[in-house]
C-alpha cells in the first residue's frame, strides 16, 4: 500500500471576524470545517462545489498561503507542520497550483517569460541560459509558440493566457497540481481543449490531481474520484461513475438536477430542483446540526440537532446524511 | 409626456408572429480604421409564447442582436442595415421617442449583471415604482398591488418584507430574481434575457431559469435567451438559433438540433463542452484552434479555419442559410446529414 | 523587438504634438542645464560694473555683446539664466527623487501593513504633513537650518512626498490582494522579494503621469523660495535668485526679473503639456 501523495485530516480553517475601533473579536467563520480526504499517486480527485462553500480557503491552505486552524495536512506522508525548511522548499516545487483568472493570476507587467522562469529562480536555478531552455521547451509542451515569452498577458487570448498558467505549473515537474476551477473563464469551445489537455499531462507525468469545479459536469471526463463540498464541509464522496448513477446525499442530487444536460432538454424535462427556498450558509452563523438542513426538503429533528458523520454506503463511497 | 402604456391582460387575441428580424447588420468601427462586423445579416422569426434560444461564445455577436433590437447600441457601433419588425412595426424606423416608450414596457432586458442593474441607494419598493412611473402615472394603491402581483409572478411572496429592503441585503441570484419581476411590470410581450445566469452558481441558475418559464407559463410571454451554456438553451428554449463570427450558422427546433445538429460548429460544440452525460470516451472531442478574430476574418466561411470537414471552396465562398430539412436552416457548404449526438454521447 | 518599441514611440511623438512640443522643451532646458559650464558666453560670476544694467536686445541702447542685458553689477544674464537653470533642474529633480523614494517607502510599508498599527501610524503622519500649510513649514525650517543646495532639495522633498506615499499605498493595498501574488507565495517567494519586484513593478504607471507636474511644482516653490531669499543663496545662482537681484530695478531694469521668470514658465508649461498627455494615456479607464 503506497503512501498518498496528499492526506487531509480533520483540516479547519477559521477565521476571526474583528469589529470596532479595537479589533475585538466579534465572531468566527467556519470556512472550513473538518475535512478529511487522501489523494493517491497519479489520481485524479474532483471537488466539487458553489462558491461560498469554501473550496478555494481549502486549495490555499493545501498550498501553504493560509496555516490550518486546525487538523494535519500530510505530503507524502510527511506532516506539514514537521516539515523542515528544506522539505517545504522541495514541497513547493513538487505541489503547484492552477489558478481560475488568469489574467489576475500572471503579473500585468511581468512578460511571460518572466513569469514563467520565477519558480526556477525561486528554486534557485541561476544559470539564465538553462531557464530559458525549460521555458522554451514547456512552452512547446502546452503547444504555444516560443515566441510568446516576449508578451505580456493582455497581448494574449483567453485560451493562450490559461495555457500559459499550465506551464507555469509544469516547468518544475511537479507531482501533484491543484487546479481552481481552471476552465470556468473559458469560452465554452475551448473548455474541452484544455480539459483534455489536462487529461494528456496528467497520463504522460503520472500526475495527481485535485480539480476544483462548480458543477458535476465539468468533472465527468477527468476525475477518478469525486467529492461533494457544502458549507465547509464534505457531504459526500464517491469513485466518479458511481456519483452520477448512484448519488445519495440530497444536495449532489440537487447538483445533478442543475448540471447541463441535453436529455432532459430532448425529453422537454424541467428541472426538478427539490431545494428549499433560502440563501445559502453565512460561515460566521452556521446552523446546528447538518448544515445543509436549512434548504432540505428531508430535514427532520435529527438533522437540525445533531451534524451527521460519514457513513460507508458503498466500497470508497462515503456520504454524511441522517436519512441515507 | 408618459403614453399611456396599458397593462396587457396576458394572452390576448393578436396575430402569430411577434418579432421578425431581416438582414440585420451592426457594424462597429474602430478608432484604428478597422470594421467590426459583429452582426452580419441576422434573420429570424420569434411567434409569440414561444422562446429562442440564442447560443455563441465571445465574439459572436450574441449580445449586440439583442442590443441592436432595443436599439441600445452603444458608439462605435452602428447598426447599418436590417428590418425589426415588432408588432406590425418596423423598430428602426420610428422615433427614439417612441421607441423609449416601448422599452421597458413591450420588450424587457434582463442583463447578466444583477449588482449594477440596481440602484444601491434605493429600496426595491421604491424601484419597483420608479419602474413604473417611467410608463404610467397611477395612485400609489394601484402601483403597490402591482408590485406585489409581480413579486408573486416570480416566486416572491413575502412582498412586505422585501420591498422595504435594499438590494445589497439580497444575494446575487435573489436580485435577478427580483430584476426579472421588474422587468414583468407591464406584462411586455418580449423578454430578452442577455445571459442572465452566468455569472451565478449552478443551482441559482436552475432557479432562476425555472422562474422564468413560470413566468412564462403565467403570462403567455415571448422570450429571447442568449448564452454560452448549451445546458440553459437545452432546458429552456423552443427553438435554438447559432452564432458564430456575426452570423447565424444553424437554426432550428430545439429537439432537432440536440438530436441531430447538422452545422460542424454545433456538432463541435456538442461534442465538446462538458455536460452530465456520458461520453463514449475519455476524451472530449474538442474544436481546434481559437475563437475568430473579428478584425480579421478569414474569407470564406469563419468557421473553416477551425472545421475538420473544410473543403476549398469553404475557404473561398461564404455559405448562406438555406433550409436542408423543413423548418431548420444552415450556413454551410457541406452540412452533416448523418450526425446523430448519441454517436458520441450516451443519451439516457 | 526593439524595432517596434521605437516605432510605437515615434508614433506617439507624432500623434500627441503637444507632448513633442513640450518635450523639445524640456530637452533644450536639460541640455542648457547638463552643459551650462561649457556654454556660457561669460563667466557668471564676473562682475563688470561698466556694462551694468545693459537692457536686452530689442532695446536701442543694448550691449550686443550681452544678449539679455546684464545686472546691476554687470554680470551677463544669459550665462546667469544658464546656470540658474541647472540649479533650478538638479534642485527640482532631486527633490521629486526624493520625495518619490520616502513615499515608495512610506507607502510600501503602509500598504504592506495595512490593516495594521504601522499603517495607521504612517497615514497620520502623511496626513499631517499634508495639512501642513507647506510655504510655513519651509520657510520655518530654512530660517532655522542653513538654506544649503541639499537643505532645499530636503524641504522641497517634504512638499511631495505624501502624495506619492498616498497613491503607492493604495496601489499596494490592492494589489497585494491579486492572484498572481498569491501564485507567488505560493511558489516560495519571500515576502521582500513580492514587495520590490511584484509590487515595486506597479508603480512606474501610478507615478509617471503625476511627475512632470511634480516637478514644475518643485521649480516654481523653489524660485519662490530663492526669490524670498531663503532658498538658494549666492555665490549659487538659482532663476529665483537672479529674480531677487532685480527687485530693486524693477521699475528700471525690469528684464532681470522678468526674464528669468518668463523662462520659468516656459520650463513649468513644458511640463504641463507633457504631464497632460501622459496622465490621459496612463489612465486605465479612458485607455478602453
Amino acid at each position: 500500500m503506497s503512501i498518498p501523495i496528499l492526506q487531509i485530516e480533520s483540516l479547519k480553517k477559521h477565521f476571526p471576524v474583528r469589529k470596532g475601533l479595537f479589533n475585538k473579536q466579534v465572531t468566527i467563520k467556519y470556512v472550513v470545517d473538518g475535512i478529511s480526504f487522501k489523494i493517491e499517486n497519479g489520481q485524479t480527485v474532483a471537488l466539487v462545489g458553489e462558491s461560498g462553500c469554501g473550496k478555494s480557503v481549502l486549495l490555499r491552505t493545501i498550498i501553504g498561503l493560509e496555516s490550518p486552524t486546525d487538523g494535519n495536512i500530510y505530503f507524502k506522508g510527511q506532516r506539514y507542520d514537521q516539515m523542515k525548511k528544506q522539505e517545504i522548499k522541495e514541497m513547493r516545487r513538487r505541489v503547484q497550483l492552477i489558478f481560475q483568472d488568469s489574467l489576475a493570476s500572471l503579473h500585468p507587467r511581468f512578460t511571460i517569460a518572466m513569469s514563467l522562469e520565477e519558480p526556477l529562480i525561486l528554486n534557485g536555478m541561476s544559470d539564465a541560459k538553462k531557464r530559458e531552455e525549460i521555458i522554451i521547451d514547456t512552452l512547446n509542451q502546452v503547444g504555444l509558440d516560443p515566441e510568446f515569452r516576449f508578451r505580456y498577458p493582455e497581448q494574449l487570448s483567453g485560451g493562450q493566457r490559461q495555457r500559459v498558467i499550465i506551464a507555469r505549473a509544469l516547468v518544475e515537474r511537479p507531482e501533484l497540481i491543484l487546479a481552481d476551477e481552471p476552465i470556468s473563464a473559458l469560452d465554452v469551445s475551448l473548455q474541452a481543449q484544455v480539459l483534455n489537455f489536462l487529461m494528456d499531462l496528467q497520463e504522460k507525468y503520472s500526475l495527481s490531481m485535485l480539480f476544483v469545479a462548480h458543477d458535476l459536469a465539468v468533472v465527468r471526463q477527468i476525475a477518478e474520484h469525486i467529492m461533494i463540498m457544502y458549507a465547509g464541509v464534505i457531504v459526500e464522496s464517491a469513485p466518479g461513475a458511481e456519483i452520477y448513477i448512484n448519488a445519495k446525499h440530497p444536495y449532489t442530487k440537487v447538483l445533478l438536477e442543475s448540471a447541463p444536460s441535453i436529455s432532459k432538454g430532448i425529453k422537454d424535462e424541467g428541472f426538478n430542483l427539490n431545494l428549499k427556498i433560502g440563501d445559502t450558509v453565512d460561515p460566521a452563523s452556521p446552523p446546528p446540526g447538518c448544515l445543509f438542513n436549512t434548504r432540505c426538503i428531508y430535514a427532520d429533528e435529527e438533522c437540525m440537532s445533531i451534524r451527521p458523520e460519514p457513513k460507508e454506503v458503498a466500497p470508497n463511497h462515503l456520504v454524511c446524511c441522517h436519512k441515507v | 409626456m408618459k403614453q399611456n402604456a396599458d397593462i396587457k391582460k396576458p394572452k390576448d387575441v393578436q396575430p402569430d408572429v411577434l418579432l421578425e428580424v431581416k438582414n440585420l447588420k451592426t457594424y462597429f468601427y474602430l478608432p484604428s480604421g478597422a470594421v467590426v462586423k459583429a452582426v452580419d445579416g441576422v434573420n429570424f422569426t420569434l411567434k409569440r409564447g414561444s422562446v429562442l434560444g440564442i447560443i455563441g461564445e465571445s465574439g459572436s455577436g450574441k449580445s449586440v442582436t439583442s442590443r441592436s433590437i432595443m436599439r441600445i447600441v452603444d458608439e462605435p457601433g452602428k447598426i447599418e442595415d436590417g428590418e425589426i419588425i415588432f408588432k406590425g412595426q418596423d423598430l428602426l424606423k420610428i422615433p427614439e421617442k417612441k421607441m423609449s416608450r416601448l422599452r421597458g414596457s413591450q420588450i424587457s432586458l434582463i442583463f447578466q449583471d444583477p449588482t449594477t442593474s440596481f440602484n444601491p441607494y434605493m429600496t426595491i419598493g421604491a424601484q419597483l415604482t420608479e419602474a413604473y412611473l417611467v410608463h404610467k402615472n397611477a395612485s400609489k394603491e394601484e402601483i403597490r398591488q402591482r408590485c406585489i402581483e409581480v413579486l408573486k409572478l416570480v416566486g416572491v411572496s413575502n412582498h412586505e418584507e422585501i420591498m422595504k429592503k435594499y438590494p445589497c441585503e439580497f444575494s446575487a441570484g435573489f436580485r435577478q430574481r427580483i430584476f426579472i419581476a421588474m422587468s414583468m411590470i407591464f406584462n411586455p410581450d418580449l423578454l430578452i434575457a442577455d445571459e442572465p445566469t452566468t455569472s451565478l452558481g449552478i443551482t441559482i441558475q436552475a432557479e432562476i431559469i425555472e422562474a422564468l418559464i413560470d413566468v412564462k407559463e403565467k403570462t403567455g410571454n415571448s422570450v429571447i435567451i442568449i448564452t454560452h451554456d448549451f445546458g440553459v438553451v437545452s432546458q429552456f428554449s423552443d427553438d435554438i438559433f447559432v452564432m458564430y463570427a456575426g452570423r447565424c450558422v444553424e437554426s432550428s427546433p430545439k429537439k432537432q438540433l440536440l438530436l441531430y445538429p447538422r452545422h460542424p460548429y454545433t456538432v463541435g460544440l456538442i461534442r465538446s463542452v462538458p455536460l452530465l452525460e456520458a461520453r463514449k470516451t475519455k476524451r472530449l472531442k474538442s474544436i481546434p484552434g481559437f475563437p475568430p478574430d473579428m478584425v480579421n476574418l478569414p474569407k470564406g466561411c469563419a468557421f473553416a479555419p477551425r472545421c475538420e470537414f473544410a473543403q476549398q471552396k469553404c475557404l473561398e465562398d461564404q455559405p448562406s442559410l438555406s433550409e436542408v430539412e423543413e423548418g431548420r436552416m444552415v450556413a454551410c457548404h457541406y452540412p452533416l446529414m448523418d450526425y446523430c449526438t448519441s454517436d458520441d454521447t450516451t443519451l439516457e | 523587438m526593439k524595432n517596434t518599441k521605437i516605432k510605437n514611440a515615434l508614433s506617439f511623438l507624432r500623434k500627441n504634438p503637444t507632448f513633442t512640443f513640450g518635450l523639445i522643451i524640456i530637452l533644450i532646458t536639460l541640455f542648457i542645464a547638463l552643459f551650462a559650464n561649457f556654454i556660457v558666453p561669460f563667466d557668471p560670476a564676473s562682475s563688470s560694473p561698466k556694462e551694468r544694467l545693459a537692457p536686452p536686445f530689442w532695446s536701442s541702447s543694448a550691449n550686443m555683446k550681452h544678449i539679455l542685458g546684464t545686472d546691476y553689477i554687470g554680470r551677463d544674464l544669459v550665462s546667469r539664466l544658464f546656470m540658474g537653470i541647472r540649479t533650478s533642474v538638479i534642485v527640482s529633480f532631486l527633490a521629486v527623487g526624493t520625495a518619490v523614494l520616502i513615499g515608495m517607502a512610506v507607502g510600501l510599508a503602509s500598504g504592506l501593513a495595512h490593516p495594521g498599527l504601522l499603517d495607521s501610524i504612517l497615514m497620520r503622519i502623511t496626513d499631517i504633513q499634508m495639512g501642513f500649510p507647506f510655504i510655513v513649514l519651509a520657510i520655518i525650517i530654512l530660517t532655522m537650518v542653513e538654506p544649503t543646495v541639499a537643505s532645499c532639495i530636503v524641504v522641497l522633498s517634504l512638499a511631495s512626498w505624501p502624495a506619492y506615499a498616498r497613491v503607492l499605498r493604495s496601489n499596494v493595498m490592492i494589489e497585494k490582494e491579486m492572484d498572481y501574488v498569491a501564485a507567488a507565495k505560493a511558489m516560495g517567494a519571500s515576502k521582500l522579494r513580492i514587495a520590490v519586484k511584484y509590487l515595486g513593478r506597479n508603480f512606474l504607471s501610478a507615478i509617471i503621469p503625476v511627475m512632470p507636474m511634480d516637478i514644475a511644482g518643485a521649480i516654481i516653490t523653489e524660485s519662490l523660495l530663492s526669490f524670498m531669499s531663503i532658498g538658494i543663496q549666492p555665490p549659487n545662482i538659482s532663476l529665483g535668485n537672479i529674480m531677487a537681484d532685480g527687485r530693486n530695478y524693477i521699475s528700471t531694469s525690469w528684464w532681470i526679473t522678468a526674464i528669468p521668470g518668463i523662462v520659468v514658465m516656459i520650463i513649468v508649461l513644458a511640463l504641463n503639456l507633457m504631464g497632460d498627455v501622459l496622465q490621459k494615456k496612463f489612465d486605465p479607464k479612458l485607455n478602453k
